[in-house]
Order: C-alpha cells, then structure tokens, then sequence
C-alpha cells in the first residue's frame, strides 16, 4: 500500500488532509511539527511527503531540503502545501527540491489528483 | 419549649444542608452529563464538517450538519468558518451551503446594521468570506463606519467577495475623516482582479493624488496591455512625483514594449530622480536591448539613484546591457576618473552582484550539500 506523510500544525487540515488521502486509498501517517518529520519519514519511509510550509519546529522548506539530502529519504517526493503564495516562496520550494507546491485555499480533490500525478511520474 | 423550638431548627438546617448537598451533588452530575453529551455531539460534528469538505460524494454529513442543534453547531462553527479560508472549489461550495441552509448568512447580513461594533465586524468578516454578493452594498456603507475595525473587516469583506461594483467606494474610503489604509484597500482591489480595470481606468485621473497613487499601483498588477497607454499618460503628466514613480513600476511590471519610448522620455527628462530612476528600472523591465544605449547614458545621470538603477537595468538586459557596462568600467582609466568615475561604479557594482547572484543560485538550489562542497 502507498504511504503517504503528512506533516500540517493546523488540526483541521491535518484531519481533512488525512481522510482525504484515506479515503483515496493511501496509508496515511500524520505529524504535526517539522521536527517529527524527519524522524517519521527515517523509521517510515513513505512513498510520498506533504509538508506545510509554517510549521513549528523546523519550517516545511528546512525539512524538504533536509529529506533531498538524506541518503534514506532522498527520493521520496515532496509536496509543499502552504498559504505562501509570492513568487519567492514557491521558487524556494522547488529550490529545496519539492516536486510540487500546493497554495492554500485549496482544493482537496485536486490535492488527491497531484499526489497521483507526483506519484506517477516518481515511478510509484 | 424552648428546647423543642432549638430541636427544631438543628432539624430544620441539617434538612437544608442535606437538601443543599444532594442539589450540588445531583447538579453536579447533570452538568457532567450534559457537558459528555456536549462534547460527544460536538466530536461528531466535527467528524462530520471533516466528511463534508473532504468527501466529494457523501450527501449525509450536509444534511446531518445543517440539522444538528444550535449548541452543537456553536462548538463546530469556529473551525468550519476557519476552513472556509483554507479551502476553495467544490469542498468550499459545500460547506458555504452549511452555513446558508442554517440561516447564517441572513443572520450575519442583519448584524452588519447592529448597535455593537464587535459584532459588525465579525459579520463583515464572515460575509467576506461566505462571499455573499448580497451583502456589498451594506459593506459599503460600513467603509464609512465610526469604529476602524468595522471599516477594516469591510475592506476586507469587499475584496474577499471581488464584486466590482464596490470599486469607486472602496477608492472613495481612501481618503476623508474616516479613511482606509491604503494597503489595505489596495489589497482588496487586488483581490477583485481583472475584473477591476474598467473602474480603475475611469478613476485614473482622480482630484486625489493618493487615489492615483492606488489605482496605478493595482493596475500594474493586475491589468492587460490595454492600461498601458492610460498608465503612460500618467507618467508623462501626473503633476504627482509618487503616482509618476507608480506609474513607471506599473509599465515595468506590464512588460508592453510599446510604452518604452515614453519610459526612456522620463529617464532622459523628468525633473525627480525618484521618478528618472524608477523609469530606468523600468526600462529594464522591458527586456529590449535597444534600450542599452539610452541606458549607458543614464549611467551619468546626476542623480546616484538613477544612475544605480540605469545600472541595473542594463544587466537585466542580459548580454548586450553587460557589454556596455564593461565597456564603461573599462574606459574608468584613473587619468579619466574625475568624469567618468561615478558611472564606472555603478557599472561595477551591477556586474558584481549579478555575479554574486548567479553564483547563489547553485547553493541555494542544493541546499547545504552542494554550499558545503564548493
């Protein structure tokens, strides 16, 4: 089963994000600072992480440049899902190696429909 | 008798006290029960405002929300009226309908006319982003409120809900006893888009400069090709210093080539530096190379902002504007330097940091790795 990491501090995404994803199909674990990811995604090793950008602990660029590095998690895919619209944010995202970048308000439909996209073309 | 009568009322108060101790104890009980009952209702709503927004095929977490009691809904409606901001599309549809079919947006319209100013505000903010159309034109009358939170939360309303017609009141609330932040009312043209530029267009030329200045700076951002010209005007005769300087970081920003004649006019002829080096910037903008040499000559601007962003303009020029900046510093010989010095540093200093910028961009792209191996 496909598993996918979510790392979001606002409760009500996380749950909205999770049963979402869940309900799409995926295994879905869920944290709720950027500290907890790394540790996650080192024992769990997921298919897929999606990080807000403004968490506590370390903020989800901090924590995708950190997964890009680590010979453990350097392939897992990242999408970004943040309220951090300008240009500057999104270009640092990709520059973190963010394979996408989702701005909030968003869609949760077309969540689930990147995920499967970055997914596919991540070969999972 | 008088030991009768002191039996009795021992009698009488220990009855009150038991009396007194079962209604706390019994109280007590109800109230926890009820609290359990409560928070067990509110923990189900809740798991039903999460279904509702994330399954786009479920029809009974609407009709089981828009059903629940009114204490139940209280404890869930901070949280749905928190992922209306955060959420856009179908899932947003739904949950805005929630909040229709249980009277909400009928209640919140009312309370824009209320007595409480806390209570305007927070029905402006929610009408806002309810995006209920409805409610424009008494949003517009609060843009004149007495209370600065009221008129604030209706700026904001107007622009969440992107309805042109509020346009000329929301540029009106710029000035006057009661006037709006400029951010703010510019951040609401903003959200209102496109849609905006017809009414921006027809306030152009406004008595107030600080509503030129506002209504430049968002048609920059938002608008088509099609304000060029309108913006152009301005920059050639806007008796204002600032709405000139909007205006060439306007065209700059619109990219339209056909205004670069009147941009290089207002390098090469503007009395105010600001505005001279604005329109160079600007310039730069453009991306047309024709532009290098009126450019390099505006390296000996007097003005050192001018010159700096002439400078600057060049590099964005790419090749060609690089070219004659090296050939600027190049001819700095040091028995010249008393003419050509200043434009020669200018030159020098745009060359290095693009160089520094073109050497960021590896390390920042690989993140402490690739920093750590150069």
């Amino acid at each position: 089963m496909t598993t996918i990491l979510v790392a979001e501090d606002d409760e009500d995404v996380r749950d909205l994000v999770v049963f979402k994803l869940e309900l799409a199909g995926y295994l879905v674990v869920a944290v709720d600072n950027g500290l907890a990811v790394l540790d996650t995604a080192r024992s769990v090793v997921p298919d897929l992480a999606i990080l807000d950008v403004m968490m506590p602990g370390r903020n989800g660029v901090d924590v995708c440049r950190e997964l890009r590095t680590d010979p453990a998690t350097g392939h897992v895919p990242v999408i970004l899902l943040t309220a951090r619209s300008q240009e500057v944010d999104v270009d640092a995202g990709f520059r973190a190696g963010a394979s996408d970048y989702l701005i909030k308000p968003f869609s949760p439909r077309e969540l689930v429909n990147r995920v499967s996209s970055v997914l596919a073309r991540s070969g999972r | 008798v008088t030991a009768n009568l002191l039996a009795g009322v021992v009698y009488l108060v220990a009855a009150l006290m038991a009396v007194s101790v079962l209604t706390i104890v019994v109280g007590r009980g109800i109230r926890r029960m009820s609290s359990r009952r409560n928070a067990g209702a509110a923990g189900r709503a809740r798991a039903l405002l999460v279904a509702l927004v994330a399954d786009d095929d479920a029809r009974s977490p609407l009709v089981e929300l828009v059903a629940v009691d009114r204490t139940t809904w209280r404890s869930v409606e901070p949280k749905a009226i928190a992922l209306l901001g955060k959420l856009r599309g179908e899932a947003r549809a739904r949950l805005v309908s929630v909040f229709r079919r249980r009277g909400v947006v009928e209640r919140a319209v009312r309370d824009l006319a209320r007595p409480s100013a806390p209570r305007r505000a927070r029905a402006a903010e929610l009408v806002g982003l309810l995006g209920v159309a409805d409610a424009v034109p008494a949003l517009c009358r609060l843009l004149d409120d007495r209370d600065r939170q009221v008129r604030v939360a209706a700026t904001r309303a107007l622009g969440a809900i992107g309805d042109p017609g509020a346009i000329t009141t929301l540029l009106a609330s710029l000035t006057g006893r009661r006037s709006i932040a400029a951010q703010l009312v510019a951040d609401a043209l903003l959200r209102i888009g496109a849609d905006a530029q017809p009414a921006l267009l027809a306030t152009i030329k406004d008595a107030e400069p600080l509503v030129r200045v506002c209504v430049i700076e968002v048609l920059g951002l938002v608008a088509g090709p099609g304000a060029a010209t309108s913006i152009a005007r301005a920059l050639g005769s806007d008796p204002s210093d600032e709405v000139r300087v909007r205006a060439a970081t306007a065209l700059g920003r619109l990219g339209t080539r056909q205004v670069l004649a009147v941009l290089l006019r207002a390098v090469d002829t503007d009395p105010v530096d600001r505005v001279r080096a604005a329109s160079a910037v600007a310039v730069g903008e453009l991306g047309d190379t024709g532009a290098v040499p009126a450019l390099a000559a505006a390296l000996r601007d007097p003005g050192h902002r001018v010159a700096n962003g002439a400078a600057h303009a060049l590099v964005r020029l790419g090749e060609p504007g690089r070219a004659a900046l090296r050939r600027v510093v190049a001819a700095a010989s040091p028995e010249r330097a008393g003419e050509i010095e200043p434009a020669a540093r200018h030159a020098r200093e745009a060359l290095a940091a693009q160089e520094v910028s073109q050497r960021r961009e590896p390390v920042l792209a690989g993140g402490p790795a690739a920093a750590g191996g150069r």
